[in-house]
């Protein structure tokens, strides 16, 4: 779903100056800005939902944060390949010990990115309903999948089918048409990026 | 510490990317690669095979780069042609700055010269006092006049500026042929031709204008 600029600026209560000042920052990805053909001529629509809470983490955070940290934090391109302070995300106790063993055997790392980072923040949030044994199943078959996801504009979709757990990774933008006798749990990577960053804005 | 080599130029060099100190070109010189440079002034010809990435750089002359520029602080009073996306702080044009397909993005542009670009031009605050030749300009406060209007007894009112799009908070015009403008508020000075315009703040504008179509709702004030 789509909202039009001029209804954005409305809704939101924002200028275009604002708005442009956060594209030129990276505050707002320039792959949201989509243009199309109107009957005056040209027009820019956003994904509805992604930017009305982008604006309003931005909202939030602006006054507590520098235009460039803001960037920073919310820029998934500037942020997804930088490296975590490991020492600190176990001291804060964010990760959970096990997830991170876990993922970083099934993945063969040693540092740990702010994508890593942020895929085991959101694994923890299954951890009830997905056990330790099955995730790492589920890592295993995907990682080659996993691996190429190079932003956040996905979701993963886990599946429970035949007392077994799937896993289905689409882009944020397409929808899930299946059989409503499927149980799933949806997880955002763009959801779970804001929150993260809401949440432990002093990582960055 | 780093090691940064400054470079002084006076014939024809080509060298490699790399990161320098302070680069002077008097001459001709060719840099194959991308440049981490801390200060570049160019008298004579550059041509960066690559991006360029740099503090400070003053264009007397002239420069071609290959990749995207991110630039603090561009001076350019020569000429300069990005086939990248360029970015800066601060960029002040009193020759010509041509970027054809790629952006060009800076917290404040002031144009004293000619600048020419096929994409978009995002500044906080754009100064055109020069001549603007552009698709799409967006940002805060756009000012764009000029210091030609003593047309002659008989010549025709020359419309300086082409935009096809503006986008922004406030803008102020003169001369300018444009396709769609849309900002909260918008005084349209001498010879502005515009097909749309959606203001929902204060519409000034000069008898000498032709507006086509006028959306939002805009308070009109004719002078």
């Amino acid at each position: 779903m789509t909202i039009t600029k001029k209804e954005l600026l409305k809704l939101t209560g924002i200028s275009y100056g604002q708005l442009y000042r956060w594209k030129r920052s990276g505050l707002i990805p320039e792959e949201w800005f989509i243009k199309r053909s109107s009957y005056t001529g040209q027009e820019t629509v956003f994904p509805k939902d992604k930017i009305i809470e982008r604006i309003a983490t931005i909202q939030e955070l602006k006054d507590q944060y520098s235009l460039e940290v803001l960037s920073q934090m919310l820029s998934t391109q500037k942020v997804s390949k930088s490296m975590m302070n490991e020492t600190l995300l176990e001291k804060e106790r964010i990760l959970d010990g096990n997830l991170v063993a876990l993922y970083k055997e099934v993945f063969e790392k040693e540092g740990m990115t702010y994508q890593d980072t942020l895929l085991i923040y959101a694994f923890m949030s299954i951890q009830d309903d997905i056990k330790l044994k099955e995730m790492k199943t589920i890592l295993k078959e995907n990682k080659n999948a996993m691996m190429s996801m190079d932003s956040f504009d996905y979701v993963l979709w886990f599946l429970y089918i035949e007392k077994k757990w799937y896993l289905l990774i689409t882009r944020a933008t397409n929808d899930l048409l299946i059989d409503s006798r499927i149980h799933k749990i949806k997880i955002d990577l763009n959801q779970y990026n804001e929150q993260f960053k809401k949440q432990y804005a002093s990582l960055f | 510490m780093e090691n940064r080599v400054n470079l002084e130029i006076d014939g024809m060099k080509k060298a490699a990317g790399g990161n320098y100190g302070n680069v002077v070109i008097h001459g001709s010189a060719k840099f194959e690669g991308n440049c981490n440079i801390l200060s570049l002034l160019v008298h004579g010809a550059g041509k960066i095979e690559g991006n360029l990435d740099a503090k400070e750089v003053q264009v007397n002359g002239s420069l071609k780069v290959e990749g995207n520029t991110q630039i603090k602080k561009l001076l350019i009073a020569g000429e300069m042609k990005c086939e990248g996306d360029l970015k800066t702080e601060k960029l002040h044009v009193s020759g010509v700055l041509k970027s054809d397909e790629y952006v060009m993005y800076a917290d404040e542009i002031i144009v004293d010269g000619v600048i020419k670009n096929e994409n978009e031009i995002n500044a906080d605050h754009i100064v055109v006092h020069g001549k603007v030749k552009a698709q799409s300009m967006v940002g805060d406060r756009i000012e764009i006049a000029t210091s030609k209007l003593d047309f002659g007894l008989f010549a025709k009112p020359e419309r300086i500026h082409r935009v096809n799009w503006i986008e922004c908070t406030n803008l102020q015009a003169t001369a300018l042929k444009c396709e769609s403008i849309s900002a909260h508020d918008v005084t349209l000075s001498k010879y502005c031709k515009v097909d749309k315009v959606y203001c929902d703040g204060t519409l000034t504008y000069d008898a000498s204008c032709q507006i086509g179509m006028i959306e939002g709702n805009p308070t009109m004030i004719e002078r």
